[in-house]
């Protein structure tokens, strides 16, 4: 960091100080449960506190009530909640506007949605300004380049006339970040800053965060992600249900989890775990007695067999071209090859916009490549029209990320299972049990068949994707981010699923996902791709312990791990 | 679509269910004759007698806005079938055809859209003459380009849902796809569309007898008799904001009710 | 954004080209002789040599093509031909009752722009009376037919308290009823469409950072709040000028008011098909031009509409 950068982001607090004392707090929303039931914590400058839970923890409600924006309805209760000296219990509104933005700054998920679509960057950075100070407006545009260059930002006199949509993902971020500490406060709170980014520019931003807690502001981190939160918190406090679970120093609760729930939430880490071990602790064998049957009454799977056997899809020298909307060309996928053999797993790797979705509806024949060719079981595949491609697509099966959009909305997951498996012929008899089967190899209770899946739990969800996926028995599953949108928890039992029924049914995955620690566990081999092309390729081991692409290290080093 | 009925949706349905009734058997509500002309009766105000007074010929305004539910119903609902029947065929032969299905059938909505509400009736009507068919006709055909493009939008949204992508992967054909999934999941939006359409159908069919180019006096229906009541409105106003209040009350049942049906199936959908 | 407006504009010129081919031929589908129209209907009982003279006079005579390519030829000299009642020229006819109509749309698009934008900021307050204005507003808005409102107006406004003149007089005091009439209903549906964004733009996690930030509930509705409450207003208003066209019909016909609605009212009446023709194509002219307006306001306010 330069000088005049330090002296811009340092508040004026003595390192150790307290600067937010937090007892007893309570929220709970109208007449509903306590949301956040009775936590506790306090934070010194330059200190790091990572708060770590899933969806539904309560997390950011908890942040939210540090700044009196619990948001309508709620009912906040404290003991005490101090900044430093000072009390936050009963302010008045206008006094809570004194202190938002100038003694605690927040920084929220996603900066695409929380910087306004409508208005210029530099002119949401100025209004923290104009709210605080009695800058004038050109003295203001002045502070807003001197604190654009002291986020990293590239040539801050261009982005600070741009709007938030214009920007990639890291500059934005970068720039909300600026809007929160503009006005040096020694508190910042930050809300998942980085879930939305690539692994790349993951680590710029936390970097960016660790230099501002290395100035002296003392720093709230939430997030999901406890490989995220390792890398920059002091202390640890791990919430589950609205009440803290467990509270230590980072390394205590790395290395020595006390409660149940952290150690699954550590156990669920994929990154650098090898291929087979399994992620989720909690929940019990997946596959239970009852697999053999249904193992026996299927028609015989491809068996698990070795590599040299006959690749069971293979792409050559595909190449998609898209026009985008300023009318260019964009080479979306450029020149792939990939061979996919029976019974394993092939990981296909790459950060947002590489082009790994467009392999994947390729493979499907959703798309048809411009160049090169897809074989399916050695038959052609691609070049066929779709009618003679229809009686074989049963052969491959997809699960994608956003699963509630690919069931339709008036089904039930019987309804959807029935109509996966079955095509026409055999009774309702037939059909019950094949869905029972389903569910159970999904490991989903028979009471969810009768379910729309808008109604069930995320996991839940994937599970019944799944269980589409397997109804009609196909040798090959396109898996594109399937656990991306799922807590880490969940995510764990989703990856031993997957292994389970490939070790069940002998299926060959191609594994897509943006998350070299997650495509790294599941893989045999993996493929790394950037700006359409694959950039490296390789047994996954080899590729971990010595890559060969610049690129590959970089996501390595990146990769948030345990 | 199992929770329960909202105060709104309650007023909107009990309303509507009296228009029926009114329309079905508008004995049950009123015994006068909507016709019978009593002049010695004429332009009293409303009083015990006559609720809503009487017009210039004595006849009793009351009794002729129960009959006139019948007409402006069944234009409402012929009319709102008429313009979402042609939208339907626009709209989805649109949004299920290839390109230059699509590109074709928009110019020909932008055509018909150039010409906005009723201007494009008032055209219709001009080339084929005014009368209670024509104006019905005319505001079939003045609101389907409205519908035909939301139709299209719902159908191509669908088409490119996910799920109907799913059906591709599990080798769904075309026409499998087009009757389980894409269709069905088109229904209840179109639905919807066709409840707020009796509304706003019902109000420009009475525009256009306002005007003289539908219903004509002394018909009883209920723009007619606004139309009739323009004359005498600086002495007789019970005879134009009775048939009036009739026309708001219709109109805005028939759009409260298709909202909440749109909110309740967007809730089940969510 | 060149490429765009021409485009845009090429598509209105093939829309133009579109509706008067259509209605050109939609009126040889008329039964009846159009020469016998001309003199007055069936009625008239004109002569067969007053007859062979109108079919000269009108071109009748020939075939069906010519008297089709004859038509646009002088629909693009400006000539949108004779009125059959008036036996005058429909363009100045059309140009003298012009402005009226525009006057009045673009006044009460106005007022409707602000009622709305009001009713919006109103409705998103909260509160018992706010919300129950909130939800009912678009109903009534399509539930309400511009004729009746009117009436009422002049029954309140010019019977009971006779503040305002019935017919519409010259100058601006004539024009306060005509405007209202056109634009509370439209200020019902815009202002519940803004009302939506805006509830939504409130909501936002932007809304949130502000609000973290240290600005003001006002702060947020004027820095955020409002520029998203107008853009689904900006988009719309091509859409509710239409409307207001098509309004116009009825509201001039009611305060007895020229413009180019009673005119065309007047026309369909006595089936006067050259001034229909032309108002017609007139209207949509208007329309047209103000949608691609719109639609490039629009984009300027919005970008993120260039690139999606």
């Amino acid at each position: 960091m330069t000088d005049t950068s330090a002296s811009i982001l340092s508040p004026a607090v003595a390192r150790g100080t307290p600067v937010l004392d937090v007892q007893n707090l309570r929220v709970r929303f109208g007449r509903g449960p306590q949301v956040v039931d009775g936590i506790s914590f306090e934070l010194t400058a330059g200190e790091c506190l990572g708060i770590v839970g899933e969806s539904g923890s309560g997390k950011s409600v908890t942040a939210r009530s540090l700044i009196g924006l619990a948001g309508t309805g709620a009912h906040v209760e404290t003991d005490h909640l101090r900044l430093g000296e000072r009390s936050l219990v009963g302010l008045r509104p206008a006094t809570w506007r004194g202190i938002r933005g100038r003694k605690i700054g927040f920084i929220l998920q996603d900066a695409l949605s929380s910087l306004d679509p409508l208005r210029p960057v530099g002119r949401e950075i100025a209004d923290a300004l104009r709210l605080h100070t009695r800058l004038s407006p050109a003295a203001r545009g002045v502070r807003v380049q001197e604190l654009l260059t002291a986020v990293g930002m590239p040539e801050p006199h261009l982005r600070a006339r741009q709007r938030s949509g214009e920007l990639s993902g890291g500059l934005r971020q970068r720039a909300l970040i600026a809007s929160a500490i503009a006005l040096n406060p020694p508190v910042l709170i930050a809300d998942e800053p980085t879930t939305a980014l690539d692994a790349t520019v993951q680590a710029q931003v936390l970097e960016l965060l660790a230099q501002l807690t290395a100035s002296g502001t003392g720093l709230l981190l939430i997030s999901h992600d406890l490989a995220v939160v390792k890398q920059l918190a002091d202390r640890v406090a791990v919430m589950r249900a609205g009440r803290i679970v467990e509270t230590g120093s980072t390394a205590e609760i790395l290395e020595a989890p006390q409660h149940d729930y952290t150690r699954s939430l550590i156990a669920a880490v994929p990154t650098g775990r090898p291929r087979g071990e399994r992620l989720s602790v909690s929940s019990s064998p997946v596959l239970p007695a009852t697999t053999g049957a249904l193992g026996t009454q299927t028609r015989p799977h491809e068996p698990p067999v070795a590599p040299e056997q006959h690749p069971v899809l293979d792409a050559q020298r595909l190449t998609k071209v898209f026009r985008t909307p300023d009318r260019s060309l964009m080479r979306a996928v450029d020149d792939v090859s990939l061979t996919l053999h029976p019974g394993r797993t092939l990981g296909l790797v790459g950060e947002s916009g590489s082009g790994k979705t467009t392999v994947a509806r390729l493979l499907l024949a959703l798309e048809t490549p411009d160049h090169g060719t897809v074989t399916l079981h050695g038959e052609p595949w691609s070049p066929l029209p779709e009618s003679a491609r229809r009686h074989r697509r049963r052969q491959m099966g997809a699960i994608y990320q956003d699963p509630s959009a690919s069931f339709d909305p008036r089904l039930t997951v019987e309804q959807i299972l029935t109509d996966a498996a079955g095509n026409g012929s055999g009774g309702t008899r037939q059909h019950r049990t094949r869905v029972a089967e389903l569910l159970d190899s999904v490991g989903l209770a028979s009471r969810t068949r009768d379910s729309r899946p808008a109604h069930l739990s995320g996991g839940q969800r994937q599970r019944v994707a799944i269980a589409r996926a397997l109804a009609p028995r196909p040798g090959i599953i396109i898996c594109d981010e399937p656990v991306s949108a799922l807590d880490v928890t969940v995510q764990a039992q989703v990856l031993d699923l997957l292994n389970d029924l490939q070790q069940e049914f002998g299926i060959s995955y191609l594994f897509i996902s943006h998350d070299l620690g997650v495509v790294g566990h599941m893989s045999d081999s993996l493929l790394v791709m950037r700006g359409g092309r694959i950039v490296e390729r390789g047994d996954t081991e080899a590729v971990f312990r010595s890559p060969a692409h610049e690129y590959t290290s970089r996501l390595l080093a990146a990769a948030p791990r345990l | 679509m199992k929770s329960k009925l909202r105060p709104g949706e309650i007023v909107a349905i009990a309303t509507l269910a009296l228009l029926a009734v009114a329309a079905i058997a508008p004995g049950l509500l009123s015994t006068l004759d909507p016709l019978g002309i009593d002049p010695g009766q004429a332009f009293r105000p409303p009083s015990a007698g006559h609720w809503f007074g009487t017009d210039e010929s004595g006849r009793d305004i009351y009794t002729r806005v129960i009959h006139g539910a019948r007409a402006s119903l069944i234009i409402g609902v012929v009319a709102t079938v008429i313009g979402i029947g042609l939208a339907l065929l626009l709209g989805v032969a649109a949004g299920i055809g290839g390109r230059g299905t699509d590109f074709a059938l928009t110019r020909v909505s932008e055509v018909l859209f150039a010409l906005p509400g009723l201007l494009l009736a008032l055209v219709f009507i001009a080339i084929a003459g005014p009368g209670i068919a024509t104006s019905t006709i005319a505001v079939g055909l003045a609101t389907a380009p409205g519908y035909a493009r939301i139709i299209r939008s719902q159908v191509r949204a669908i088409r490119g849902a996910p799920y109907v992508e799913a059906a591709i992967v599990l080798g769904r054909a075309p026409g499998h796809r087009l009757t389980r999934t894409i269709l069905p999941n088109a229904i209840a939006p179109v639905f919807v569309l066709a409840t707020l359409g009796v509304g706003q159908a019902i109000v420009w069919a009475s525009s256009l007898s306002y005007l003289g180019l539908g219903a004509v006096p002394p018909a009883a229906e209920w723009g007619a008799m606004l139309a009739a009541g323009r004359t005498y409105i600086g002495t007789a106003w019970w005879m134009t904001v009775f048939p009036g209040i009739a026309i708001v009350l219709a109109a805005g049942a028939a759009t409260a009710l298709g909202r909440s049906l749109q909110n309740r199936t967007r809730q089940v959908n969510r | 954004m060149l490429r765009w407006l021409g485009l845009r504009i090429a598509g209105g010129v093939f829309v133009l080209w579109a509706v008067a081919t259509l209605i050109f031929f939609a009126l040889r589908l008329i039964p009846g002789d159009p020469a016998q129209a001309i003199l007055g209907g069936p009625g008239s009982q004109a002569s067969p040599e007053a007859l062979a003279q109108v079919r000269l006079d009108y071109g009748l005579d020939q075939p069906l093509a010519a008297q089709y390519f004859g038509a646009l030829g002088r629909l693009l000299r400006g000539d949108l031909g004779t009125s059959y009642a008036l036996k005058t020229d429909v363009g100045a006819l059309i140009l003298d009752q012009f402005w009226g109509t525009l006057v009045l749309t673009l006044a009460a698009l106005a007022a409707a722009w602000i009622f709305a934008l009001g009713l919006a900021l109103w409705t998103t307050r909260g509160g018992w009376l706010s919300d129950r204005v909130g939800s009912g507003m678009e109903i009534m808005a399509a539930a309400v037919p511009h004729f009746w409102l009117a009436s009422v107006f002049i029954i309140v406004f010019s019977s009971w308290l006779g503040w305002l003149p019935a017919i519409s007089v010259p100058g601006p005091i004539g024009l306060v009823l005509p405007v209202l009439t056109l634009a509370i209903p439209l200020a019902g549906f815009l202002g519940q469409v803004m009302r939506e964004s805006l509830a939504d733009a409130l909501e936002s996690p932007f809304a949130l950072s502000a609000r973290a930030r240290g600005e003001s509930e006002t702060g947020v509705r004027w820095y955020h709040g409002i520029r998203h409450a107008a853009l689904p207003g900006i988009s719309l208003s091509g859409w509710a000028f239409g409307a207001l066209l098509s309004g116009a019909v009825v509201v001039e016909t009611v305060f007895a008011r020229p413009g180019l609605g009673r005119t065309l009212l007047n026309a369909v009446t006595i089936r006067d098909i050259p001034v229909v023709t032309g108002v017609a194509l007139v209207s949509a002219l208007a329309f047209i031009l103000v949608t691609v307006v719109t639609d490039l306001v629009d984009r300027i306010a919005d970008p993120r509409l260039g690139t999606s």
